[in-house]
């Protein structure tokens, strides 16, 4: 049903129901017309086709190039091409700018009548433009003070989550500092301990050393060389403590770094599960006030469309106003008619001035295929409003053959019939008996196939 | 005689055939066909704020269509494109779905109490027939939901057939791919051959090849077309139908007679 609700939209039909507009007939036949065989053997069909021929022609020709040109002629009616577009897009933006400023006329003129008449302020832009300023204004405001809350909100958490993130780095360096002082107490305490076993390792030798030293008979070579045994003694056991300061040093160091990373590993994830925390709470918060905010927003709504719908009606109902807006419009768009006529005029004349310039500068005869396809349009209008006259003058006949014949319906775009009343032959000999002369000359205007 | 550029399609042909060719059978009598103009609901304010509304998105639609195939592949534009048309039948769904629904509820309520058995679509009405448009429109602008009647249409003698589903058999398939591809190569042989020839010359070549798709057409349509509308006759007296119409023009009621017609054709 969708694609027929609207595919049917501004279809004209002129049947006979008000023969039954008071109920349901009760007795009476079903009858069906093929219109497309009605019109095939109207006495205007002839001029139909003839137009339909025409319109055919005057598309096809409008599509064609010229053939067979010399290099010279082919610039020139590639020029002339590029003159035709320029001359177009030049006659568009003309016709767009005069209908933007009518149409705008017009919207202001309208917008100030109808505040006029319903005696608001008119330099406020309209009754319209009046109500969504003011609704607007409403509906903004609480948008405003739902977004202050929610900023007063998330300031509040990112100053809790601050807080507690220093703490929590406080508290891993404090953890931090324990364990490297514990670290280099247990390193200085191993090194104290390898230093006093190095020195009593070599303890005796060097008292039995400085004993000898004691001995005044010694001679001077004996004394230098109890003396060098000592230093070198001496020299030995500070390599053995260096190295084992060093070995200390390294292990520290690597200690510390160990550490640093895991205190670093421990304030990220702390900080990261606070962020979460903080945004999902920010989530939650921000539904909450939509939720809250959403009522408000909907009786704001339906009281500007009940406003509005209260301004149209008023409007509606008031005759003088329907005059005046109705006066405007008509100005407007006569206003508007007359200068694209004599825009087209001169966009008409203009085409063809190009037309025959590039023809005399190719010596050759260049048609205008836009003017072309503009015929065949208009030749396809007139077919149109000759088929509905055709149509509209079958449906006549229909009528009277079917109020004559006792039917109660009359169908056509009928599948196929059963027992119903094909009356397609009776309509064809009714039409025939018209005769041309009969066919109606007014212009209906209306569309058809 | 130029008629190259309007030869129509099996389906326009299978009505116009069929016209041609019904048969004259005695008049029954009727009392129960009623029709609404469908433009008309179309044109209420609901319809139309909310075909405005569709417009409006259709467009914000397309601007954002225009952004997101920016860059993007062709198979990628592809799943774009299928994305939006998908949005934009959701939306046109949750638009007019209600609305139709209302309306459908509203002809099949007026059409029970005035003991309808069919209601078609104004357009197809030349003659007679209830009108029930304004009844309609009154019950769709009172407040309220709608309540469809309790009961359901009274069998009519008035059938409808789905050309859809006729057009997918594979012979209407097969006949109408073929003479589609026909007249593609005489469009093809006209623009060619045209060049360089005169307004005469023209108007005569584009005779000749309508001449052809003409016989075509009664070569390769003809008889689909026949097949279908003995078809359809012949279901139309099985069931001791007064005709039968499109699916299209049919609203409310009537009696569906596509699967029947299917079978008969196969």
């Amino acid at each position: 049903m969708l694609a027929a609700l609207f595919g049917t939209l501004g279809c004209s039909h002129q049947s006979g129901g008000g023969l039954f507009s008071l109920g349901a007939p009760k007795t009476g036949q079903v009858g069906y017309v093929d219109i497309d065989a009605v019109v095939a053997a109207h006495p205007l069909h002839a001029q139909l086709q003839a137009m339909q021929d025409q319109v055919t022609l005057l598309q096809q020709e409008s599509t064609l190039v010229p053939t067979g040109m010399t290099p010279q002629q082919d610039q020139a009616y590639q020029q002339l091409q590029s003159a035709l577009a320029a001359a177009q897009t030049n006659f568009e933006n003309d016709l767009g700018a005069r209908r933007a400023y009518y149409e705008q006329r017009e919207s202001q003129a309208i917008s100030q009548l109808q505040a006029t008449t319903l005696g608001a302020n008119p330099d406020t832009g309209g009754v319209l433009a009046g109500l969504q300023q003011e609704f607007g204004s409403q509906a903004k405001a609480m948008q405003q003070a739902a977004f202050q809350t929610l900023n007063n909100y998330r300031d509040q958490l990112f100053k809790q989550d601050s807080d507690h993130l220093r703490n929590v780095q406080e508290l891993i360096a404090a953890d931090m500092r324990g364990k490297l002082a514990q670290k280099a107490s247990q390193l200085s305490t191993a090194q104290t301990a390898y230093q006093v076993s190095v020195v009593k390792a070599d303890q005796e030798t060097k008292l039995n050393l400085q004993a000898k030293l004691q001995d005044l008979a010694l001679t001077d070579a004996e004394r230098a060389s109890y003396n060098a045994q000592l230093r070198t003694m001496d020299q030995n056991e500070q390599t053995k403590i260096d190295a084992q300061k060093a070995q200390g040093d390294a292990e520290f160091a690597q200690y510390q770094r160990q550490v640093q990373s895991q205190a670093a590993a421990r304030y990220e994830a702390e900080r990261t599960a606070t962020q979460n925390a903080t945004q999902a709470k920010l989530v939650a918060r921000q539904q909450e006030l939509t939720t809250q905010m959403q009522p408000q927003l909907s009786a704001l709504n339906g009281k500007f469309q009940t406003q509005l719908a209260a301004a149209n009606q008023k409007l509606a109902q008031n005759p003088k106003y329907q005059a005046q807006a109705q006066a405007i419009h008509q100005q407007m768009q006569s206003s508007y008619v007359g200068e694209a006529q004599k825009a087209n005029a001169a966009y008409d004349a203009t085409r063809k001035a190009l037309v025959d310039k590039y023809s005399a500068i190719a010596q050759m005869q260049f048609q205008d295929n836009a003017a072309l396809s503009e015929q065949a349009d208009q030749v396809a209008a007139e077919r149109r409003d000759l088929y509905q006259r055709i149509v509209t003058q079958a449906q006549t006949q229909i009528q009277n053959i079917a109020q004559s014949g006792g039917f109660a319906v009359v169908l056509t775009n009928v599948r196929g019939g059963g027992s119903a009343v094909d009356l397609t032959d009776r309509v064809e000999k009714a039409l025939a008996t018209l005769g041309t002369a009969t066919a109606s000359p007014q212009a209906t205007g209306s569309g058809g196939p | 005689m130029v008629r190259f550029s309007r030869t129509p399609a099996i389906a326009g042909l299978v009505v116009a055939f069929l016209l041609c060719f019904a048969p004259q059978v005695l008049a029954t009598d009727i009392s129960d066909i009623g029709y609404v103009d469908q433009s008309a609901l179309g044109q209420l304010p609901p319809f139309v704020a909310a075909q405005q509304q569709y417009a409006q998105y259709q467009q914000n639609l397309a601007q954002q269509f225009q952004a997101a195939i920016k860059g993007k592949s062709q198979p990628e534009q592809q799943q774009i494109y299928q994305n939006f048309n998908n949005q934009a039948a959701q939306k046109q769904r949750d638009l007019f779905g209600p609305l139709l629904g209302r309306a459908q509820a509203a002809i099949a309520s007026v059409a029970a109490n005035r003991g309808l058995s069919v209601v078609v679509d104004k357009t197809i009405v030349i003659y007679g027939g209830l009108d029930i448009t304004q009844d309609v429109i009154s019950m769709l602008n009172q407040p309220g939901p709608i309540l469809p009647p309790v009961n359901s249409p009274p069998p009519s003698e008035v059938g409808y057939v789905d050309q859809t589903q006729l057009d997918a058999l594979p012979k209407a398939k097969q006949a109408n791919d073929t003479f589609l591809s026909f007249r593609q190569t005489l469009a093809t042989q006209l623009a060619s051959q045209s060049k360089g020839k005169s307004d005469a010359e023209r108007a005569q070549l584009a005779q000749s090849l309508n001449s052809q798709l003409d016989d075509e057409q009664k070569k390769v349509l003809q008889p689909v077309i026949d097949a279908t509308n003995a078809a359809i006759a012949g279901v139309a007296k099985q069931k001791h139908l007064l005709l039968v119409i499109d699916a299209g023009n049919r609203v409310y009621g009537g009696t569906d007679v596509t699967a029947d017609v299917v079978k008969a054709l196969q």
